[in-house]
């Protein structure tokens, strides 16, 4: 007997050292990416800073000249890891929205988290209050679209209704939204235009603080609940057979999901499409396995967040280009890709 | 564990009439009992039920503890429990689809006992070469395999099985309802399956209960079960009836039985 049980044991080491390989991938992507997102110059070519330079100053902060601490350290650093941070936030949240709902194309962004975290900063901007209120009421606004969308889907907790409320409240806040800038003045609908853009260039050390901080204790409790989300793979009806309280399970998820795609919007407005490709990827190079599929969701996110942000500074040198559009631009062609593979596949996941 | 029902009763939301209507029986440790009856009769609305995944009212004991008393968790980690539906076509792979059987003892790091389990089962299911194959590459009858060695992996005190063999060929029907007789005589647990096979059912079951409206209509042995008048009352159909090896009854639908259908269908093609 004894000969007998090591090959299984081989086997399943087998089955999963794939996985292990391309989490170190990720995650060495990831540093360079940020690294790179701090190398790169953000603003005219007068502040443009040497490779040494950066480094230097990235290694001795203390020895560094004023200048380049304060652009280094109070500027590039914490928007190259909030591109980070909030890619793995929105990474995290779509992979288990997709479980969930049992749908790939549900994610934060299209079921409308960012377009009610919009309209909540649209207000707080028409009614004249400042940036903390600005990203206090769009985190509101976008905890109350989970909430809406959950209620509205409750009592026919079945993918389906929770997919097409999410979709009813995007098309509602949209057209909140419309009202809004139909009534504002010039000044408030440029600022309004500029927040909806999408942009990490507001980050300061204080948000990446919260971002972080709420990530990083969400994602966690979604872990550890892996082998759930796994048996949800194979429907509700089958997770409850294998013992999983599936409404309890739905309502933990959708709070702590909720959470962090609010939080990750509210300072940034609304970048779309990570949380549906990050997820979209790993499906592809990974499976369903949730152990690995959530954290590869998420690095992916944290990947590709991270390398728009270096793109949206080279796009255009001496600015910035709001890096909403360079991940909609970017997320387009995967999109299509994922409705042509469903098709090809006859429906199946 | 035996299983025992009292009085179980149950109406679908927005309906009338109700589908169990006061149904009482009981499975015993070591024996194989089989529910049959005609489409419609409530069978798996009666497994819902004693599960407690339907609202029921009525009573479920196991090994005379009342079931609404057990904790979700604990209950379905002695309870193997195979649904009819098949699962959404996940792209998990086979060993890891067995693995989720153990789902109340796994951890994030898969203890060895784990893994040793899941392998042992695929090996007696055949199903060891299919290990890394995605689920949804399966053909269905090899799904319904990995289906009853995730139900098994757990080691369950108690096994419902809702149509095991379902789009099963004959030479796998045979195989699953070895391997749950072996299960049940070898580990003494209590057997509740459905079937629709009726000559299946003789050839496995120990204790058959047919259900018509929602109602116990007979129980008992194969052979005291399957009369011929039994079989019409509750499914409205002429068999003949023989008694076959061991006292169990073989049935076949009467000639006339043929006949009416084709004139049936002769009607309908008019």
């Amino acid at each position: 007997m004894k000969h007998d049980i090591d090959p299984g044991r081989a086997l399943y080491a087998r089955l999963n050292r794939k996985n292990y390989i391309i989490i170190a991938a990720l995650i060495a992507v990831c540093i360079v990416s940020c690294v790179l997102d701090v190398l790169t110059a953000a603003a005219s070519p007068m502040y443009r800073l040497s490779v040494a330079e950066v480094l230097n100053c990235l290694i001795h902060p203390s020895q560094a000249a004023a200048g380049t601490y304060v652009i280094v350290i109070n500027m590039r650093l914490p928007i190259a890891m909030m591109a980070v941070v909030i890619g793995f936030a929105l990474g995290a949240s779509g992979a288990v929205m997709q479980t969930i709902l049992h749908n790939p194309l549900a994610s934060p962004y299209t079921l409308g988290v960012g377009t009610a975290a919009g309209f909540g900063a649209s207000l707080a901007i028409i009614l004249g209050l400042g940036s903390i209120a600005t990203s206090a009421m769009s985190f509101v606004f976008a905890m109350l679209i989970c909430f809406m969308i959950y209620f509205m889907g409750r009592n026919n907790i079945n993918s389906g209704a929770l997919v097409l409320s999410g979709i009813a409240c995007l098309f509602l806040f949209q057209a909140l939204q419309a009202l809004l800038q139909y009534g504002a003045s010039e000044d408030q609908n440029q600022s309004i235009v500029f927040w909806s853009f999408g942009s990490l260039q507001r980050t300061d050390w204080y948000k990446l603080l919260i971002t972080a901080v709420v990530t990083f204790f969400c994602t966690p409790i979604i872990f550890a609940d892996s082998w759930k989300y796994t048996a949800l793979t194979m429907g509700d009806e089958r997770a409850v057979s294998l013992g999983v309280n599936v409404s309890r399970l739905k309502v933990k998820s959708f709070f702590l999901i909720s959470l962090m795609a609010a939080v990750s919007v509210c300072f940034t407005g609304s970048i779309g499409f990570i949380g549906l490709a990050g997820p979209h990827i790993a499906r592809m190079i990974s499976g369903e396995d949730q152990r690995f599929y959530i954290p590869i969701s998420a690095l992916c996110g944290s990947a590709l967040l991270s390398l728009a942000s270096v793109i949206s500074k080279i796009l255009r040198p001496g600015a910035v280009f709001p890096i909403g559009i360079v991940t909609s631009i970017i997320g387009v062609p995967f999109f299509f890709s994922l409705v042509f593979r469903q098709n090809s596949r006859g429906g199946a996941r | 564990m035996s299983i025992r029902i009292e009085d179980l009763r149950f109406t679908y939301p927005k309906e009338t009439k109700p589908v169990l209507d006061g149904l009482s029986f009981e499975a015993q440790e070591g024996c194989i009992t089989v529910v049959v009856g005609a489409n419609g009769a409530g069978k798996s609305t009666l497994i819902k039920s004693l599960l407690g995944i339907h609202k029921s009212s009525g009573k479920v004991y196991l090994d005379g503890t009342e079931r609404s008393s057990i904790p979700n968790a604990e209950l379905f980690r002695k309870v193997g429990y195979m649904t009819q539906e098949s699962a959404i076509l996940t792209r998990l792979n086979v060993f890891n689809v067995v693995l989720l059987g153990r789902l109340g003892s796994l951890s994030l790091k898969v203890h060895d006992e784990d893994i040793d389990r899941v392998h042992d089962m695929l090996k007696m299911l055949d199903l060891e070469q299919y290990a890394e194959r995605p689920f949804y590459a399966l053909s269905g009858g090899q799904r319904r395999l990995v289906d009853v060695a995730q139900t098994l992996v757990k080691d369950p005190q108690v096994l419902i099985m809702d149509e095991p063999t379902a789009n099963l060929d004959l030479a796998n029907e045979l195989q699953v309802l070895d391997i749950v007789k072996a299960y049940t005589r070898q580990r003494y647990v209590s057997t509740l399956l459905t079937l629709h096979d009726l000559n299946m059912t003789a050839r496995y079951a120990d204790k058959v209960v047919l259900l018509k409206d929602g109602k116990v209509f007979k129980e008992g042995e194969p052979f005291e079960v399957f009369t011929e008048e039994n079989i019409r009352e509750a499914y409205g159909v002429n068999v003949n009836v023989i008694l076959g090896e061991n006292y169990r009854p073989v049935i076949q639908p009467s000639p006339a039985e043929a006949e009416k259908e084709y004139e049936f269908r002769r009607r309908s093609w008019k």
